[in-house]
């Protein structure tokens, strides 16, 4: 008997101290976990409407930054309805988003509309996925050329083209160049997946969402909830939060929505202004 | 003492794994971002080549329409110039005269007053907005009839009234422009020419550029597109031409303004092509016929 209450008691001793570290090691280590291991994210971007006032660009270029710079979102999800805008703005951004994409998984949902500089900005996340009827395409360029200075007694140029930045011919040459950068960058992030040729690209055709899909210039016909999964696999995260970024940093849709032609001749001034931008002409 | 911190440490260890793996199943790797190589970006246009025109001095009036909302007269500076150079004069038809009188001389209406001693040996018509009435359009009639030649030239980004004239002549000038996505002067819409039919307009052609250029239809058509080149509207023919020459040579249709102005008449053989028109204007038109006529009014 004395044996067996020997054998109890350092039962006890050794279980009951046994409990009490592993006890004190799960606090502490709930302790450490909870701020070390936040739980993961997904951030959402809504892009939408025309693109072409700096303040909007510099808002976009901002949730990028936020979404990179974000330890607690692990993947981001840009909503795009958009038919693009100014190439410059466009350019800043879809630059912005590789950057991104370098470290963090970049998805990109379409909606009704992601053409022109609304597709550029998509063709660089890593997966592009749109609806069935979403209006995507219109890889091109637009520009109007240089009008003509007129001469004023007053002032003065030091050079020719000093205030329209060159002739209407070269103006041409550099839209096709603008274009082409468009086609390229195309090019270059769908690689494979691509089924058309660039010059079938440069006809500045709009795709529906089945069709795209065909052309690979989408990955999958899906809505904003398929992207977020995506983004959550590709980040390899469960049980994850969503983060709208725009909330977040208070920043909503342009004051600009919609350009007519008339609109675009207006803004243009002597020098000629390049835009990733889909538009019907009449 | 070490196994109780190993304890801790487990414990510690339980919770950072539990975690991690209740939110993660691994990491993000991401995949290498091919950029843009944008060196490969090149938009080649075509040099402007050397021209120097040869010409024998005509003499004759060249009637210019500006009385239909028509494109400004700078515009036209290259091929005025050209025609100027070949001895030819410039008399504009403006809003308010009648073209009857201006067109057809006292050799065509000898009754009336007020025609001319000497009627223009061509009329230049160029993107008219403006309707023609039908006096009008039966003074042109006669006016190629009578032996005078007749330029019209449209431009599709300045859609107007030409078929209203032209159609008299088996012209039809399309809603259209012709593109080209392989081969262009650093635009879909500048395309190259290289087919044409042997004739006064053609000679010494062998490559044009037109810059927004539209499609005639006509049986005299004397320039063709090649097979890169299309239509944005005609999708069922091939063969398309934006220069024709009918009416026993005396109507000449061209379906663009742009080439022959500056800079554009530079390029390649515009310049030729411009002093062809203008040697074709200068020369006296062959009209059947007309020597009975001459000998019919003389006696």
């Amino acid at each position: 008997m004395p044996r067996l209450e020997s054998v109890k008691k350092f039962m006890r001793r050794w279980l009951g101290s046994v409990s009490f570290f592993a006890l004190i090691g799960l606090i502490i280590g709930a302790l450490i976990s909870i701020p070390a291991i936040h739980k993961p994210n997904i951030g959402t971007i809504t892009i939408s409407g025309l693109i072409v006032e700096q303040a909007y660009v510099d808002d976009i270029l901002e949730m990028l930054r936020y979404a990179r710079d974000s330890r607690d979102i692990k993947g981001v999800v840009l909503k795009i309805d958009s038919p693009g805008g100014e190439a410059s703005a466009i350019e800043q951004i879809y630059l912005d988003i590789l950057r991104l994409r370098s470290r963090k998984p970049v998805i990109a949902s379409i909606g009704a509309r992601g053409a022109s500089g609304g597709y550029y900005i998509a063709v660089a996340s890593n997966f592009i996925y749109a609806e069935p009827c979403s209006q995507l395409g219109s890889i091109g360029a637009w520009t109007t050329l240089p009008t003509p200075e007129e001469l004023e007694e007053d002032i003065i140029t030091s050079g020719p083209f000093k205030s329209t930045g060159g002739s209407r011919r070269k103006a041409t040459a550099e839209l096709e160049t603008v274009k082409q950068e468009f086609a390229l960058a195309v090019m270059s992030q769908r690689g494979n997946r691509l089924k058309l040729s660039e010059e079938e690209l440069c006809r500045a055709e709009i795709y529906s969402g089945v069709e795209s899909l065909k052309y690979g210039l989408i990955d999958d016909i899906g809505t904003s909830t398929a992207a977020t999964e995506k983004a959550a696999s590709l980040a390899r995260i469960k049980n994850y939060g969503l983060i709208d970024i725009n909330e977040e940093l208070g920043i909503y849709r342009p004051l600009l929505i919609f350009l007519s032609m008339e609109d675009l001749k207006a803004q243009t001034s002597l020098m000629p202004r390049y835009y990733y931008l889909y538009f019907e002409s009449r | 003492m070490i196994r109780r911190i190993a304890i801790v440490l487990i414990g510690i260890l339980v919770v950072l794994l539990g975690r991690g793996f209740f939110y993660y199943s691994g990491f993000y790797w991401a995949p290498h971002i091919e950029m843009p190589s944008f060196e490969q970006v090149i938009a080649p246009l075509e040099p402007s080549t050397e021209y120097s025109d040869v010409y024998e001095k005509g003499e004759g009036i060249v009637l210019l329409d500006i009385a239909h909302d028509n494109v400004g007269v700078e515009e036209l500076n290259v091929l005025t110039s050209r025609l100027i150079s070949r001895g030819l004069t410039i008399e504009f038809f403006s809003p308010g005269d009648d073209l009857k009188k201006e067109l057809l001389g006292k050799e065509g209406e000898e009754k009336e007053e007020g025609l001319k001693e000497k009627p223009p040996v061509a009329y230049i018509i160029v993107c008219p907005q403006a309707e023609f009435p039908k006096e009008e359009r039966e003074a042109i009639n006669t006016f190629v009839n009578d032996g005078g030649k007749l330029l019209l030239i449209a431009d599709p980004t300045r859609s107007g009234e030409m078929n209203s004239i032209s159609l008299k002549f088996g012209l039809i000038f399309e809603p259209d422009y012709l593109y080209n996505m392989k081969e262009n002067d650093a635009n879909f819409r500048n395309i190259f020419i290289t087919e044409f039919k042997e004739n006064e307009i053609t000679k010494d052609l062998e490559k044009i550029a037109l810059y927004t250029a539209g499609s005639i239809t006509s049986a005299d058509c004397t320039a063709f597109v090649d097979q890169n080149t299309f239509s944005s509207v005609i999708e069922t023919r091939k063969g398309l031409s934006p220069i024709a020459l009918t009416n026993e040579s005396k109507v000449l249709a061209i379906y663009d303004l742009t080439f022959m102005t500056e800079p554009y008449n530079g390029i390649l053989d515009n310049n030729q092509l411009i002093s062809n028109i203008a040697d074709w204007l200068a020369s006296p038109a062959e009209v059947p016929g007309a020597e009975a006529k001459a000998e019919k009014a003389t006696s």
